[in-house]
């Protein structure tokens, strides 16, 4: 609401204009570059909003509310106060007038004898009207509602959804800031139910524009873990050293112990805990790791943020908790896989280049994502796998491996309402030992390939059958290719102003974009011998799964249609709540 | 079958009406030349003829607002495809305002009511509109480019309005209730409804510029 006080000012002072005013002829100017005025404190003073509260709560004040019009010739000789509408005085008032979010006007013959006071509104005096006495005018609103007894209290700033969600209050001691804040994970997984973060930042601005900040956070997890392998809550203890400029970056280290998900796909973190608490479909694998980690991070350009980071951890299986879900009650959860448990020392280096000019719904620029890892371990114990997977883990010396991983997308836009996007997203085994479980990879799913089904790349032998259905490839490569159609649906419009119970704007039904698309991904073993791939290759294309489809996507709601075209697998249907990538 | 025949009829009289509106209304889109030489001229957006429609002059007159949302779009002309390099929106409210008996033209910019500007006559009004809304959205590097607009006029919703209403206030509280002109704007909505006046979309290009030099900001 602050944020518009500025603008009301504006509002305020052109409207002083007398009745009858002309039409402003000279161009408005719109400078989209102008700097964004961010939330000032610009509502009415404190002491006048207090001030308001006491006069009409005053047994002695007439109060009035909407609009009200004292007719021509009547007199008022009491202290009037109106709350939201307009007070139009054609008779005469003889004493203090206040207006509170609404406007006083003084038509031809009308007169006030007594101070004024017009909070959120405007003040105007027409032609042989008139006005003795003080007068003072806030065009700002004043936080303020009537009770349904019919007095006036302060209102609570307004909260946005995501604060409701989350409960945050800050105060400063000197100069440090604490911040406590409480909050959900924004994810619902079969391991930890919804996790709930809590816990206080502390900020201390340091010299040359520089920050230090203190994060330290406990997770509580609302499902229980009945095996008593998993904590039953989770911690980060974060501190960083923050610096801007020209050249942007920081130095950081943490401690940790929170559930980590193996792959990042087939869905976002936050679908997948969308399908998990509806559907009983989690899409995501988990473990628990516990350690501690320094990094530190450069923005050289605004398009370039280079990472790297050392860290120490265990990392555990963790079982599934059967935390509860909207529907298929019935029906058990997908197992979580085991993983290979042990202590790993992991140096990892990232890179991105991000030219999107929009980072929610771009339409042109590349983002150019890549990480490897390098990890090694003295004590991992590991699943036992079928010896077409992976030859043994040594245990005569460290175990070591280099991972990696990257995600390539051009977006480009041929005509106003059309666009063209690319992507290409791999990653897995780079070099040293086989990669432990935690670190495998698989394709199917919603996501990159929504033609085939969840996991049906996941380089299982035929005689491995586990109800987890863990992914097991070496390496997985992926290339997306959309072409998207702007169209205007203008439902909103159809729906002849109703609001359709506000799922109008949830969907952004206004326009949406027709999006026709195909993918096409393998998933592998890497290395010498049957089955698998040599380290320098890819498969043969015509090896991999390809997918075409076509949908809808107005935003925050996307309906797919997916065919593959590789094997006589059904139509898929998809549901998505955000963008493909 | 009577039904029928009065539903086509409806919707006839609603295309022809809907395309006589378009007829008259239009939205320009002009450059203003750089004061440097190769420099980037700057866009000015006018709409024309919104009130020679006098459906939508008795939208205002019965204090409907009614909402010109407009997008400005900088377009980088290239051999193969063209590139969007810029884009921005932003919102005007045209009203009607009984008590003072003139007009008022609000631009929300970025959710902000950043201007107001009011005419007390329909003919003021048109002044104006036409006076138009310079954009200062310019090229950053050189090149050709084109500019295109589109602007969608609509009167507000019941729900848009109060919305409205509660932002030109600076009040985000719950609303207070439905006023008893509520149920009459509902009655004129639906009679909207029936004309096809529910949302015009307009639109309008450049041609072409070449920009050869970026003059300092």
């Amino acid at each position: 609401m602050r944020q518009i006080g500025f603008g009301l000012f504006v509002i305020g002072v052109l409207s002083l204009a007398p009745r009858g005013v002309s039409a402003q002829d000279s161009v408005i100017v719109i400078d989209p570059d102008a700097p964004v005025v961010e939330a000032v404190p610009t509502g009415p003073p404190i002491e006048v909003v207090q001030e308001l509260i006491d006069i009409y709560n005053d047994s002695a004040t007439t109060r009035l509310a909407g609009n009200f019009i004292l007719p021509t010739g009547s007199q008022a000789r009491a202290h009037l106060a109106l709350y939201r509408g307009i007070l139009r005085v054609a008779g005469t008032v003889e004493g203090p007038v206040t207006v509170i979010n609404g406007d006083l006007v003084i038509p031809a013959g009308g007169v006030i004898t007594g101070d004024v006071l017009v909070v959120g509104g405007r003040f105007t005096i027409l032609p042989g009207g008139r006005h003795t006495g003080r007068r003072r005018v806030y065009r700002e609103s004043a936080p303020v509602f009537r009770s349904p007894v019919g007095l006036l209290a302060f209102r609570p700033p307004p909260q946005s959804l995501a604060e409701i969600a989350s409960a945050r209050t800050s105060f400063q001691a000197g100069r440090i800031r604490t911040t406590l804040s409480l909050e959900t994970g924004r994810t619902y997984n079969r391991i930890e139910g919804l996790p709930i973060i809590v816990g206080p930042t502390f900020t201390l601005p340091t010299l040359g524009g520089t920050e230090g900040k203190l994060d330290a956070q406990v997770i509580f997890r609302t499902a229980g873990d009945q095996t008593g392998v998993r904590d039953e809550f989770g911690y980060t203890l974060r501190s960083e050293w923050i610096f801007s400029g020209t050249i942007a970056g920081g130095l950081g280290g943490q401690l940790y112990s929170v559930i980590e998900s193996v792959e990042q796909q087939p869905l976002s973190s936050g679908e997948s805990g969308w399908s998990a608490f509806l559907l009983s479909r989690d899409y995501r694998d988990y473990f628990e790791t516990r350690g501690g980690e320094i990094y530190g991070w450069l923005d050289p350009s605004s398009h370039l943020h280079l990472e790297a980071g050392w860290r120490r951890d265990q990392e555990r299986s963790v079982r599934v908790a059967d935390p509860a879900r909207l529907f298929r009650n019935n029906e058990p959860w997908r197992p979580n896989p085991l993983i290979d448990d042990g202590h790993y020392s992991t140096f990892r280096f990232r890179a991105d280049v991000d030219t999107r000019n929009n980072k929610q719904a771009p339409t042109t620029g590349w983002l150019i994502q890549g990480e490897i890892e390098r990890s090694s371990s003295d004590d991992a114990s590991p699943v036992a796998l079928p010896s077409e997977v992976r030859r043994p883990i040594p245990t005569f010396r460290d175990y070591r491996f280099t991972r990696i991983g990257f995600d390539v997308r051009r977006y480009s836009q041929f005509s106003p309402s059309s666009r063209v996007n690319l992507r290409v997203v791999g990653g897995g085994w780079l070099a040293g030992d086989p990669l432990p479980l935690q670190r495998r990879v698989s394709l199917g799913g919603p996501d990159l390939l929504p033609g085939s089904g969840f996991r049906a790349i996941t380089c299982a032998p035929a005689t491995f059958v586990n109800a987890a259905q863990p992914a097991l490839c070496d390496r997985y490569l992926a290339t997306q290719i959309e072409v998207r159609t702007r169209i205007h649906i203008g439902l909103t419009h159809l729906l002849a102003g109703q609001t359709f119970y506000g799922l109008d704007r949830l969907l952004s039904l206004d326009e949406a974009d027709i999006v026709i698309f195909g993918n096409a991904g393998h998933g592998w073993l890497t290395g010498e011998g049957p089955g698998r791939v040599p380290n320098n290759r890819i498969p043969r294309f015509g090896e991999w799964r390809k997918d075409v489809g076509v949908g809808i996507d107005t935003g925050s709601l996307g309906l797919y249609l997916a065919k593959s075209v590789s094997n006589s697998d059904p139509v898929r249907f998809t549901v998505r709540l955000e963008r493909r990538f | 079958m009577r039904r029928t025949v009065l539903l086509i009829g409806i919707l006839g009289a609603t295309l022809t009406g809907g395309a006589q509106a378009q007829g008259r209304l239009q939205v320009g889109l002009f450059l203003t030349p750089s004061q440097t030489e190769g420099g980037p001229p700057t866009p000015r957006v006018r709409t024309s003829h919104l009130t020679g429609d006098s459906r939508w002059l008795e939208v205002l007159n019965d204090q409907i607002p009614v909402r010109l949302r407009f997008r400005l779009e900088l377009w980088r002309s290239r051999a193969l495809n063209d590139a969007l390099d810029r884009a921005f929106q932003w919102e005007a409210l045209l009203r009607y305002e009984p008590l003072f008996e003139q007009y008022s033209l609000t631009i929300i910019n970025r959710g902000r009511v950043t201007e107001e500007r009011r005419a007390a006559t329909v003919a003021d009004l048109d002044t104006l509109l036409q006076a138009g809304i310079q954009v200062l959205l310019l090229p950053r590097q050189t090149g050709n480019f084109y500019f295109t607009v589109t602007l969608t006029i609509t009167p507000l919703s019941d729900s848009e309005l109060s919305d409205y209403e509660r932002l030109l206030q600076g009040d985000q509280g719950p609303p207070t209730g439905a006023g008893s002109s509520s149920i009459g704007r509902r009655i004129r909505r639906s009679f909207l409804n029936l004309s096809g006046l529910r949302s015009i979309q307009l639109e309008d290009r450049t041609e072409t510029f070449n920009v050869t030099v970026i003059p300092p900001r």
